[in-house]
C-alpha cells in the first residue's frame, strides 16, 4: 500500500510540473489579427517620476503597442506619492506632472502601490487594478472583437483655445448610460525619472503623459445610444503653454457609467 | 517520516513537502508554465545537547509574465542551523542561501500579495522601538546570510551572577548578495547566470548586525535589561532607493522594571539611536532618542507615555528637517485573550517596499483604537 501511495505521489508530482525548454520560451504561433478589428483597448498606467519600477511598466506598454499595433491607447497618470515633485530648490525631480483630473482618477480607483494600472477599467470595483505583467494578457483577451461604438475625433485650434468634436456612432443598443471623455496626452517629454538600478536619470523619455482631461473628469453623457445613432459632443480645451503641442494627442473614450468599463477608445495626434 | 536508529542515541526526523500552482497561460508571446511546482526536504537530527536542522527547497521555472522580460530560471532556498544547549549556555550557528525563490499563488503578484513561500530573516528580530528602526527583510530574489548567537547565564551567588543570576547574550548576523545576482535564464543567452554556491568576500552587504545585552534582577523590586546594537543597513536594496550609501546605526537601550507593590509595576525604557556621520555612510534621519514610561496594574490595566524625539537632519534633497517630537499616550485593558487599547499621538511616516513595489504610509496624528483577540 505504501508503495502505491508513493508511486501515485510521484506521478502527481511530475504531472504538476511544466518545465519549459530554453528553445521554447516564446510561442511559435504568430498573432494574426483579422482586418476588421476596430476595437481598441485603453491602458491607464498609474506612475510617478520617483517610482523606480515604473519605467518597466512603461516599457511593457511600448511592447504591448507593438504586439497589438493600432489597437492599444495608453495614458500615463502621474499621481500619488511617487509623483510628488521635489521643492524647486532641489537639483532634480522638480517637475510636477500631476493634474487635478489625474489625481481625481487616482483617488477614485485608489492604487496603493506602484506601478499599477487598469485595462479598459474592466473588473471594477474589486479587480480593476492590475500589475503590468498582466496587461498583455488582458489586452489579448479583450481585443479581437468589433467595437460597440465608433469614435471620430476632430479639432480646431483658435489661439489658445482648442475645440474638440467627438462623434460617436453606436453599433449596438445600450441599456445603461454611457459617457464620453476627452483627454490630452503628451509624448517625448525628456525629464528626470528614478530608475531601479540606475538612480535618478536626467534624460528619461516620458510618454503618454496625461496633461488634461477636457471638462469633467467623468466626461459628458452621450444622448442617444440605439443602433446607428450618431451623436456629437463638443469639448473646449485651453491649451497650456507648457505643452509641446506637436507631441500631443487627443484621446476620446466611451465608458459604461454603471461599471466604468471602457467600451471603445480612439486617439489622434495633433498636427 | 521518523526513523530512530537502533544503535545510535539520536533521533532523525525527515520530512518532504510538495506544492504546485496551476495558472492558465494567457500570454500572447511567451510560453509560460501553467503548473509550477516547488518541493522541499527537511531533516532534524537531535543528539544529546546538539540539534541540527536543515531544509532544502526547489522551485521550477516560474516567470512573472508580461511580454517584456521573463526569467525561466529555477529557484532554490537552503537553510541549516546547529544548536548546542546545556543549563546556562546556548549556542546557535545558522546559515541560509536564497536564490530566485519568490513564489506566489498568482505569477504576476507583487509586493506583499499572495506569497506562498515565507523565508524567515536570519537576523535577530529586535523588539525595542529604536532597535527595530532598521529592520531587515529576507530578499527572496537572492541572498546569503549567516548568524551566530551565544546565551549565557551567570549562576546565582557568583561574582557576576549576584543574588539572582545574570543573563548575557551576544549575537552577530550578516547578509550579502549572491555572486553576480540571482539565477537568470531568458531568451538572451548572454543574460544567463547561475551564482556561485558560496561567496561572501567582496559581495554587496545587505545587512549586518552585531548586538549584545544583559538581563539582571537587582533585588526583589528592580530588574534591568541593557542592549547595544551596531548595524549596517543597505537602504538601496531593502527599500529600493538609489542613495549609494549604507546606513550605519548604533543603538543603546536601557529597560528598568520596578515593582512598586504586588501587581503594580512601573517600567521605563530609555533608547538612543545614532547614525554614523562619516561620509562613507548615509545619515538617513539622523539621531533619535526615546523615553517611555509604562505603569501596569496586572493582570488587566496598563498606561504608557512615550516620546520619540528626532534631533533634526538634512535630507537627500537638501531640505532641512527641524527637530520633532513624536509623543504618544496609550492605555489599555486586557482580559483573557482580548486586549483593548486606546492611544493618542503622532506616528512617523515611512515607505515600505517589498519586492520592488513600494507603498508610502504617511505621518499621522490622532487617536487609535485597537482590539486584539488571540485564538
Amino acid at each position: 500500500m505504501e508503495r502505491v501511495v508513493l508511486f501515485l505521489s510521484v506521478l502527481i508530482a511530475f504531472s504538476a510540473c511544466d518545465k519549459i525548454d530554453s528553445d521554447n520560451f516564446i510561442d511559435g504561433e504568430i498573432i494574426v489579427q483579422p482586418e476588421d478589428i476596430d476595437r481598441k483597448i485603453l491602458i491607464e498606467d498609474f506612475t510617478g517620476h520617483k517610482c523606480q519600477n515604473c519605467p518597466e511598466a512603461a516599457a511593457e506598454i511600448h511592447n504591448i503597442q507593438n504586439t497589438f499595433p493600432n489597437q492599444v491607447v495608453a495614458i500615463a497618470i502621474h499621481a500619488g506619492y511617487f509623483s510628488e515633485p521635489n521643492p524647486p530648490q532641489a537639483p532634480y525631480l522638480t517637475t510636477d506632472f500631476r493634474t487635478d483630473n489625474g489625481n481625481e482618477i487616482h483617488d477614485f480607483f485608489g492604487p496603493q502601490s506602484y506601478p499599477n494600472g487598469m485595462v479598459n477599467r474592466s473588473g471594477y470595483p474589486s479587480d480593476v487594478l492590475s500589475n503590468y505583467t498582466d496587461w498583455a494578457n488582458m489586452v489579448g483577451s479583450l481585443t479581437g472583437s468589433t467595437a460597440k461604438v465608433g469614435i471620430n475625433i476632430s479639432y480646431i485650434i483658435n489661439g489658445q483655445e482648442m475645440t474638440i468634436d467627438v462623434s460617436t456612432n453606436a453599433k449596438v443598443s445600450f441599456t445603461t448610460s454611457h459617457n464620453v471623455v476627452v483627454c490630452i496626452t503628451e509624448d517625448h517629454i525628456i525629464d528626470w525619472q528614478t530608475i531601479a538600478g540606475q538612480g535618478d536619470v536626467s534624460d528619461y523619455e516620458h510618454n503618454h503623459v496625461l496633461r488634461d482631461v477636457v471638462g469633467s473628469t467623468w466626461g459628458q453623457e452621450i444622448d442617444k445610444i440605439s443602433v446607428g445613432d450618431e451623436t456629437t459632443n463638443t469639448f473646449t480645451c485651453i491649451i497650456d503653454p507648457a505643452w509641446n503641442l506637436k507631441n500631443c494627442n487627443i484621446i476620446a473614450y466611451v465608458y459604461d457609467t454603471s461599471n466604468y468599463e471602457v467600451i471603445q477608445v480612439e486617439e489622434i495626434h495633433i498636427k | 517520516m521518523i526513523f530512530y536508529l537502533k544503535n545510535w542515541s539520536a533521533s532523525i526526523i525527515n520530512g518532504i513537502s510538495f506544492i504546485s500552482r496551476f495558472q492558465e497561460d494567457l500570454n500572447p508571446i511567451y510560453n509560460l508554465p501553467e503548473n509550477v511546482a516547488a518541493f522541499a526536504f527537511r531533516t532534524t537530527i537531535n543528539k544529546g545537547k546538539f540539534s541540527f536542522n536543515s531544509e532544502l527547497a526547489h522551485k521550477i521555472n516560474d516567470p512573472k509574465g508580461g511580454i517584456s522580460y521573463n526569467n525561466y530560471a529555477s529557484g532554490s532556498a537552503a537553510m541549516a542551523n546547529l544548536t548546542y544547549s546545556e543549563r546556562g549556555l546556548g549556542i546557535i550557528i545558522e546559515a541560509h542561501r536564497v536564490d530566485n525563490f519568490d513564489f506566489r499563488s498568482d505569477r504576476s503578484a507583487n509586493g506583499k500579495e499572495l506569497t506562498l513561500s515565507f523565508i524567515p530573516t536570519i537576523t535577530k528580530q529586535h523588539t525595542y522601538t529604536l532597535a527595530a528602526f532598521y529592520p531587515f527583510a529576507t530578499q527572496p530574489m537572492g541572498e546569503f546570510g549567516l548568524q551566530g548567537e551565544v546565551n549565557y547565564t551567570f549562576k546565582k551567588k557568583s561574582t557576576i551572577g549576584g543574588k539572582y543570576g545574570t543573563q548575557i547574550y551576544l549575537n552577530y548576523a550578516r547578509v550579502n548578495s549572491l555572486n553576480g545576482g540571482h539565477s537568470v535564464l531568458t531568451t538572451e543567452p548572454s543574460e544567463t547566470h547561475t551564482p556561485m554556491l558560496l561567496s561572501i568576500k567582496g559581495e554587496e552587504l545587505y545587512f549586518s548586525d552585531f548586538n549584545f545585552g544583559f538581563k539582571k534582577k537587582i533585588n526583589r523590586k528592580v530588574k534591568v535589561i541593557g542592549n547595544y546594537v551596531d548595524l549596517i543597513y543597505n537602504k538601496d536594496v531593502i527599500q529600493g532607493k538609489n542613495y549609494g550609501k549604507n546606513i550605519h546605526a548604533r543603538i543603546a537601550i536601557l529597560d528598568i522594571n520596578y515593582k512598586i507593590k504586588p501587581k503594580h509595576t512601573v517600567r521605563t525604557e530609555l533608547q538612543y539611536l545614532s547614525t554614523d556621520k562619516n561620509n562613507e555612510y548615509d545619515i538617513d534621519q539622523g539621531d533619535w532618542a526615546m523615553a517611555m514610561i509604562e505603569y501596569t496594574v496586572s493582570p488587566h490595566w496598563f498606561l504608557a507615555i512615550a516620546d520619540q524625539y528626532n534631533f533634526g537632519y538634512t535630507d537627500h534633497d537638501g531640505i532641512q528637517h527641524d527637530p520633532l517630537h513624536y509623543f504618544n499616550v496609550n492605555c489599555g485593558y486586557t482580559k483573557g485573550a482580548n486586549r483593548f487599547a486606546v492611544g493618542y499621538g503622532k506616528k512617523r511616516e515611512g515607505v515600505f517596499c517589498v519586492g520592488g513595489i513600494c507603498k508610502n504610509v504617511p505621518s499621522s496624528n490622532g487617536f487609535t483604537l485597537s482590539i486584539t483577540t488571540s485564538f
